[in-house]
């Protein structure tokens, strides 16, 4: 009974080693016209180590797409690189072009503090700063200048809240600490601040992993009425929350962007085995 | 995305209920067929004792129907299918609800044959109703086995043939209607031969649905409603 189950798994490995290597190009729609971002021939390393192969994606304005694929597959190193957060690990490595509009996201003299605040992220964790709810959000405008005086900021602050689905749950208790609110709302709170400053594009990393599901729910809804304004890339594990919140859909695989297609084409009828593999549960 | 395979899942309980489901609707495919044939036999050979027990029996294939929509119910609750588990699980529920009326319209045959047993018919036009039946039949299993083979190609031949078996009950049913005119005093009988003639016509259109299912499900095209040809030279 082991032996044979051992030996279907080894099967299995190799035939996805195989497809893995026939894999010359992304299959669907990885470009669209007048994108926000595009990424063309896109490598990281950390250090020897190629964690992203080539990868060429175009994200769309005011979509979301959701980047999808099984752990170590290499999707959040891609998010990082949207906003250069991989530049804070000294072994990572990233080359290709990557452009926000016709800007170059690695152009040397690219300040990455201001690229972050034109390309803001939400993490996995909620993390507010151990400042009030009030700071937290108003803490980016004012580094950033954005506001003239206080009413400017406290007009801010409380659109901010609004934006987020915040503000009528905490209105009454501004000055407390982000940290005494519960995880659904201290992510939310994350999600005002990255808007306070007004970015273009927000990136998602797992935002809703760590949340139950009713404030999962409103963080779905939230990124859904987002994408009037801005553009989003999330990264996701939950199938069923990529299906829900994105319009276009990009399955990673060790590191090569294997499929990009409309999300709702994707997980009803994908093109390659890896994705149908992948989001019917067939990897043991 | 043809080669599908249900038994490659990690979770080794969901290869299982998926294996269920769709051994459970190939059971129910096998029974319908075989109320069919039966209802058939019946008429041709005056066997009241058969029709009976045919009718009887399609209370067993609407249970069955009520069962395997209850398995993909829990399916969809528990496993949230995607892709080709999805596909699997809607074409199920929608061949079960096809062959459960191909259950139907074999209890109505059987119920023909009853009235037309008792009323002693004489057994005019029943070799061309047998002969109507028997591409009815021909054409059920042949979906039937498409359908367990995961066959689109297959599939789509079947459908294509569905417009010999609406050509061959026009027919006949034209020269039961020239029947009743010069015969009027056998009409009511004539009209129990032209309803079976009609059940069988019906069978054919429920085969046809259960074929574009198949191809539904191996393909992810959904080809109701179109010309069959043409999707014949776009997709095979």
């Amino acid at each position: 009974m082991n032996t044979q189950k051992m030996t279907n798994n080894v099967i299995k490995e190799r035939s996805i080693e195989q497809i893995l290597e026939e894999h010359t190009h992304t299959v669907g729609k990885p470009f669209c016209e007048n994108p926000k971002i595009r990424a063309k021939g896109v490598d990281v390393f950390y250090d020897d180590n190629q964690a992203i192969h080539d990868v060429s994606l175009d994200i769309d304005r005011n979509e979301v797409i959701a980047l999808i694929g099984p752990s170590g597959c290499g999707k959040s190193t891609f998010l990082r690189c949207l906003n250069r957060m991989n530049d804070t690990i000294d072994i990572c490595r990233v080359s290709g072009e990557l452009l926000l509009d016709s800007y170059n996201i690695y152009a040397k003299n690219q300040d990455p503090v201001l690229l972050r605040a034109r390309v803001g992220m939400v993490f996995q964790k909620p993390n507010p700063f151990p400042k009030s709810i009030y700071e937290n959000v108003a803490y980016g405008p004012k580094i950033h200048g954005l506001t003239n005086n206080k009413a400017e900021l406290d007009y801010l602050v409380e659109d901010s809240l609004t934006k987020a689905g915040l503000f009528n749950e905490v209105k009454d208790r501004l000055d407390a600490p982000g940290t005494s609110l519960s995880g659904g709302q201290q992510q939310r709170l994350c999600i005002a601040r990255t808007i306070s400053i007004q970015p273009e594009v927000i990136l998602m990393d797992e935002p809703a992993s760590a949340l139950d599901p009713i404030a999962t729910a409103k963080i779905e809804e939230l990124i859904n009425d987002l994408r009037q304004n801005y553009t989003i890339v999330i990264v996701t594990h939950s199938m069923q929350q990529a299906a829900r919140v994105s319009q276009r859909t990009a399955y990673f695989h060790l590191g090569k962007l294997i499929e990009v297609g409309e999300t709702d084409k994707i997980f009803t009828n994908p093109e390659h085995e890896l994705t149908e593999r992948y989001i019917t549960g067939r990897f043991g | 995305m043809d080669n599908i395979e249900f038994n490659s899942h990690t979770s080794n309980e969901y290869n299982q209920e998926l294996k269920d489901i769709r051994s459970s609707v190939l059971n129910m495919g096998g029974m319908v067929e075989k109320q069919l044939q039966k209802a058939m036999q019946s008429l041709l050979q005056g066997n009241i004792k058969l029709a009976r027990k045919v009718i009887k029996k399609d209370l067993g294939i609407n249970a069955m129907e009520i069962k395997i929509d209850e398995e993909c119910t829990q399916i969809i609750a528990k496993r949230q299918p995607a892709a080709s588990d999805l596909r699997l699980i809607i074409a199920v529920i929608k061949s079960i609800t096809d062959l459960e009326r191909i259950g139907d319209e074999a209890e109505k045959i059987a119920k023909c044959a009853q009235y037309l047993i008792s009323e002693t018919y004489n057994g005019e036009y029943y070799s061309e109703l047998e002969a109507l039946s028997t591409l009815v039949s021909v054409n059920l299993s042949k979906a039937l086995n498409a359908l367990a083979r995961l066959d689109a190609e297959e599939a789509l031949k079947i459908a294509i043939n569905d417009e010999i078996i609406d050509t061959e009950f026009e027919k006949l049913n034209k020269e039961i209607i020239s029947h009743m005119s010069s015969n009027p005093i056998e009409l009511e009988k004539t009209v129990r031969l032209s309803w079976a003639a009609k059940a069988l016509e019906k069978i054919g259109d429920h085969t046809k649905n259960i074929c574009e299912y198949v191809i539904y499900l191996v393909k992810g095209k959904d080809i109701r409603h179109a010309d069959l040809n043409a999707i014949k030279e776009e997709y095979f």
